[in-house]
């Protein structure tokens, strides 16, 4: 089984599409989510924090790998960074995704409680970047 | 003496009408799409009531693209050694009342 890590700028955004991912699961999936910076009042505001994403990275750690769903920007880097951080054998199973955050956290949270892999939850995860919602 | 190349059956169908007064919603289409990934057949689903592709429904987003509503067809097939268990336990699941054609 492998695990999942949400990252986004926004701590809302974080927890409800992990909220709503493991809403989509049948076996248990280990879900991590991790959303803004904390600021000197240990308020959320928006932006992405590397140190953070590694505690997440760490707390769902499995493995057979993390798969990273992240939405934009400094998301991406701060993920990147995140990896760099993390001790080689858990990096070399750490995968940023190119799926949407929302879409893609819906797919893989099935997906791998289906129990596939790394490379397959993440490439079913990435088909929603091609998938239209209305047809008119 | 024929080439013994793959069996190539005909797709089993089936038509069945979304019965759940909210549609066919996300956590509908997650038991539809677990219960597809129970099976070996390739199974695909059209809406027949509004403009739909043909999606896979052992994906949950093809699934979400059929935009079904309350009184929508869909139009099952599958094929398979295992598509005729297929096709019953998913009309069994969106069409409970067993009217799928």
């Amino acid at each position: 089984m492998i695990a999942l890590d949400i990252v986004s700028h926004c701590h809302d955004i974080a927890e409800g599409t992990c909220r709503l991912a493991a809403e989509m699961t049948q076996e248990p999936v280990p879900i991590a989510a991790v959303g803004g910076i904390v600021d000197e009042h240990g308020q959320f505001q928006i932006g992405t924090d590397a140190l953070r994403i590694v505690e997440a990275i760490q707390a769902c750690w499995r493995p057979a790998g993390v798969l990273l769903l992240v939405d934009v920007g400094s998301a991406v880097l701060s993920a990147e960074t995140a990896i760099e951080l993390l001790p080689e054998e858990q990096a070399a199973v750490c995968l940023i995704s190119n799926a949407p955050l929302v879409e893609g956290a819906i797919v893989a949270a099935l997906e791998a409680s289906l129990g596939h892999t790394l490379e397959e939850v993440n490439r079913a995860a990435e088909t929603a970047r091609r998938l239209d919602k209305v047809f008119r | 003496m024929e080439d013994a190349g793959p069996v190539t059956q005909a797709p089993l169908c089936a038509t069945i009408t979304i019965t759940n007064p909210s549609g066919l919603h996300l956590r509908a289409g997650k038991d539809m799409a677990y219960i597809a990934n129970r099976f070996a057949a390739d199974i695909t689903a059209e809406n027949l009531t509004r403009p739909s592709p043909v999606v896979d429904i052992k994906s949950i987003l093809q699934i979400m693209q059929l935009q079904a509503r309350t009184g929508h067809e869909l139009r099952l097939c599958a094929a398979g050694a295992d598509a005729h268990e297929a096709l019953a336990a998913l009309s069994a699941l969106l069409d409970p009342s067993g009217a799928a054609a």
